[in-house]
């Protein structure tokens, strides 16, 4: 279980930006995680309420948008999302592409602060 | 009382200390021309035995060879792949279940990387929390023993997507475990149509000298 790991990292990466700013409390942290991650949503958001943290992240909630796999073929010159599982295939010709345009992301886009 | 909350935008990776210290070691192993092997699979693929044959073939073609090894508590692994003549540092994540470039860069300290010209890095039997954290290695294979079966890649297609290489292992006991080969080449290439595949068999040596091309191939 590697969500406590990026619970952490997650809560470390902001500290890191908010050094000599004059911060009351951290309201929200919002992060993105493609499918293809490796991270599961449910497992970081019970890792993240569960660990233990600073003053300032006290109250933190954690917002995660979830990114779908999206794929680009060079023959069609189209994208598309792949449902069902991760293989890398073109919706319209079935050929295999190892071109993604999202689904892979593991950020952290903003937070919300006092 | 609660004022409106402030907005500050941040756009960074979650693992962006990790990643800025995976960079650092790449640089400092492209510099001084080591490649290294970041070897992950499930628990028991055969990812020491492999790496035991492949180092001894490596050091009898006078090749320098140096590895790093984690594992959640023993030593055995470590003790195991120094019989074939490569140096060895055992890392014990005490529970943690995959390596950090943190961690490698304390291994390094008292390995005589420098000398080497490979460099292993075998990683905790995990084929989920690894995929994320970069060593700052050349080169990331992937192992799935025939025993495993078929569609491993399917079950943990962020491993296998962000390898570069899939080794089939324990290919001796293919008609056994009754192995499909082609349906695990398909599942493979499906979530990675770039990877490269070698079959392989530490007890029979099979497949080791082209593993061993592949991996010193730039
Ligand atoms: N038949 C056969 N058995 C193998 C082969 N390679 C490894 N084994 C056996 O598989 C078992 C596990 O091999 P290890 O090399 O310890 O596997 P590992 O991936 O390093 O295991 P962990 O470090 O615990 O994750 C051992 O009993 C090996 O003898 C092979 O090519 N053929
Ligand atoms: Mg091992
Ligand atoms: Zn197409």
């Amino acid at each position: 279980m590697h969500e406590l790991a990026v619970a952490q990292s997650i809560i470390q990466t902001v500290s890191s930006h908010l050094e000599n700013k004059n911060i009351r409390k951290v309201s929200r942290i919002y992060v993105t995680l493609g499918v293809l991650s490796g991270v599961e949503k449910g497992a970081l958001l019970e890792s993240f309420s569960l660990m233990p943290k600073q003053t300032l992240f006290h109250t933190t909630k954690l917002n995660i948008k979830e990114c779908e796999l999206v794929v680009y073929c060079d023959s069609c010159k189209r994208q598309s999302t792949i449902k069902n599982g991760f293989r890398l295939q073109c919706a319209s010709c079935g050929k295999r592409t190892s071109r993604i345009i999202k689904g892979t992301e593991m950020t952290i886009d903003r937070i919300t602060y006092e | 009382m609660s004022n409106n909350p402030k907005i500050m935008t941040i756009r960074t990776g979650i693992l962006e200390e990790n990643d800025r210290r995976a960079q650092i070691l790449r640089r400092n192993f492209a510099k001084n021309k080591t490649t290294v092997i970041n070897v992950v699979s499930s628990p028991g693929s055969g990812k020491t035995e492999l790496l035991t044959v492949v180092s001894r073939e490596l050091i009898t073609k006078g090749l320098h060879v140096c590895a790093i090894v984690g594992d959640l508590s023993t030593d055995h692994d470590a003790k195991r792949l120094a019989s074939s003549g490569a140096h060895t540092y055992q890392i014990n994540t005490h529970g943690a279940c995959h390596l950090d470039a943190r961690m490698v860069k304390q291994g390094l300290k008292t390995l005589p990387w420098r000398d080497a010209d490979i460099l292993f890095i075998e990683n905790v039997g995990n084929l989920v929390c690894p995929a994320s954290y970069d060593l700052g290695e050349t080169k990331r294979m992937v192992l799935m023993a025939v025993t495993e079966g078929e569609d491993k890649p399917l079950k943990y297609p962020t491993m296998f997507h962000s390898a570069d290489i899939c080794v089939i292992s324990k290919i001796d006991l293919a008609s056994v475990a009754e192995f499909d080969e082609q349906k695990a080449i398909q599942n493979i290439y499906d979530v990675n149509p770039d990877i490269l595949i070698v079959k392989t068999s530490a007890k029979k040596r099979i497949g080791i000298e082209e593993l061993v091309t592949n991996l010193l191939a730039k």
